[in-house]
């Protein structure tokens, strides 16, 4: 659990790079990522040929900024099992055979799931990218730029804290328990889950209350203006243009259908 | 000059953590806050930055008194630094956890920077600068905790059991910081050798209420009264 929280922290110290793409305003980066994310999920159910261009934009970033592919992965894969399920309904709804791979049927119920599938992939790279090439602070900073709501920013930034609490605090008080409980390292037995839940929620709570007071304490007010942004440059603006101009041509004109027509053209 | 002057502070169950205190604390004077376990000193502490509410009485920084509109100025003024660094590091880097208060504050990135650059110098730990919180050792935390802090520039410091999980060799370095520090402190220890070379002047508290106060030296040696704060003389 402390490695996993480690982990969360290893992405937010890869935030502070100094990459091109890191210097990107944070909000048109933002805007990016969401414009992108709108782009990626109106394709069509069946649609995953025509997805496959948009897998440039987090190979680009990854490469950009220089990240290890394996922290993404490992973030990608906990968002799997949600899209999986959601697939794997449309293979066993949907058998309706639309072509066959070798001697493997394909089904369009198969086509969708691989269609939600990278979907999710693509959506929850945007994010993570966006996520590793920004500080915190400063997307939460942008968003009440944004006008969010200000109580919506605070509360996020308080859970984006308080997950960190929870997990150290439930990495030691399961430390304890399996030091005392002489059944290994199996976790926490379901007849202390009670004792267990309970007192991480006391503790966690408690330590939450250090933390905000210590944040208080230097000058942080719930209700504060928004700290100072610097403006977007027509640097900014150009990656922006370029990013989402991309996306755009990707949505509007299936490439792998072209090239798979110019090659057939060819032979 | 820090002023308090008859506070108290009763705690929601009903029980007084801090009983009609008063002191004063000098422009760059280190005073002692010694007590025994659950004499009040944490609490003392908490209270004088409004983090726990006072009943009754007021603190004031050279004529500063704190209210709930003035909580942000007073509290750039009165640094706390919390017994565990734990609880006041929760940035992804040492740097971004020093630049937190200045950006509270409203100051622009880059003398956020600049105050971050200068509270690391002034305690010789630039190299911790971009490290995670999480990777560092108790006495590193200590010290980067102790930067937070100071990057808010704050005339007084109050320090909640500085040498707490710390080594001699930690401890040792963070004496050499503290006594090179101009800012008045007030620092709540149970450790008396380490008060004893850092303060000139001690206060005693037991039961959140002011024992006794005078000279570290002849305060620590007096078996009478240390015993009945309920710690033991050196």
């Amino acid at each position: 659990m402390r490695d996993s929280v480690r982990g969360a922290k290893t992405l937010e110290g890869l935030s502070m790079g100094n990459s091109s793409f890191h210097r990107v305003h944070p909000g048109v980066k933002m805007l990016c990522a969401l414009i992108l994310i709108v782009l990626t999920l109106s394709f069509g159910r069946s649609s995953v040929a025509a997805l496959l261009p948009f897998l440039l934009f987090p190979s680009l970033a990854i490469g950009v900024m220089d990240l290890p592919v394996s922290l993404l992965a490992k973030r990608l894969v906990l968002a799997l099992p949600f899209a999986a399920f959601a697939g794997i309904t449309n293979v066993i709804t949907d058998r309706t055979l639309v072509a066959r791979l070798a001697w493997i049927p394909v089904t369009s119920g198969m086509v969708a799931c691989a269609g939600i599938l990278l979907r999710t992939l693509l959506c929850v790279s945007y994010v993570l990218i966006l996520m590793a090439a920004t500080p915190f602070h400063e997307l939460t900073a942008q968003l009440r730029r944004f006008h969010v709501p200000v109580l919506f920013v605070r509360v996020l930034e308080m859970i984006y804290r308080y997950i960190g609490v929870l997990a150290d605090e439930a990495s030691g008080l399961m430390s304890a328990y399996q030091l005392r409980a002489g059944y290994g390292d199996a976790g926490v037995k379901l007849s202390h889950a009670g004792s267990f839940v309970g007192g991480l929620y006391l503790r966690s709570a408690d330590r939450a209350e250090r933390v905000w007071a210590a944040m208080q304490c230097r000058g942080f007010e719930a209700l504060c203006a928004p700290p100072s942004v610097k403006p977007a440059t027509c640097r900014d603006w150009l990656f922006f243009l370029g990013i989402c101009g991309a996306g755009v041509l990707f949505r509007a004109i299936d490439i792998p259908a072209l090239i798979s027509a110019a090659v057939r053209g060819i032979s | 000059m820090l002023r308090v002057q008859d506070i108290t502070v009763v705690y929601p169950g009903g029980g007084r953590g801090v009983d009609g205190v008063s002191f004063d604390i000098d422009d760059g004077e280190s005073v002692a806050l010694a007590g025994g376990n659950g004499a009040g000193k944490t609490t003392l502490l908490l209270a004088l930055v409004g983090i726990l509410p006072l009943c009754s009485g007021t603190v004031d920084i050279d004529g500063l008194f704190y209210s709930h509109k003035s909580r942000v100025e007073f509290r750039r003024q009165v640094g706390l630094v919390f017994q565990n660094p734990d609880d006041a590091l929760f940035m992804p880097r040492v740097r971004d956890d020093i630049m937190f208060g200045p950006r509270n504050l409203g100051l622009s990135e880059a003398d956020a920077r600049s105050r971050a650059d200068d509270a690391l110098a002034a305690l010789g730990i630039q190299h911790l600068a971009d490290r995670s919180p999480l990777k560092l050792s108790g006495g590193e935390k200590r010290m980067a905790g102790l930067a937070a802090v100071l990057a808010m520039r704050p005339g007084v410091l109050l320090l909640d059991e500085p040498t707490a999980f710390l080594d001699p060799r930690a401890r040792r370095i963070l004496i050499r910081a503290l006594e090179s520090l101009p800012q008045a402190k007030l620092i709540a220890t149970h450790d008396l050798a380490f008060a004893d070379t850092l303060c000139s002047r001690a206060l005693l508290l037991r039961e959140g209420k002011l024992f006794a106060q005078g000279d570290c030296r002849a305060l620590f040696s007096d078996v009478v009264v240390m015993e009945a704060c309920g710690l033991e003389a050196i």
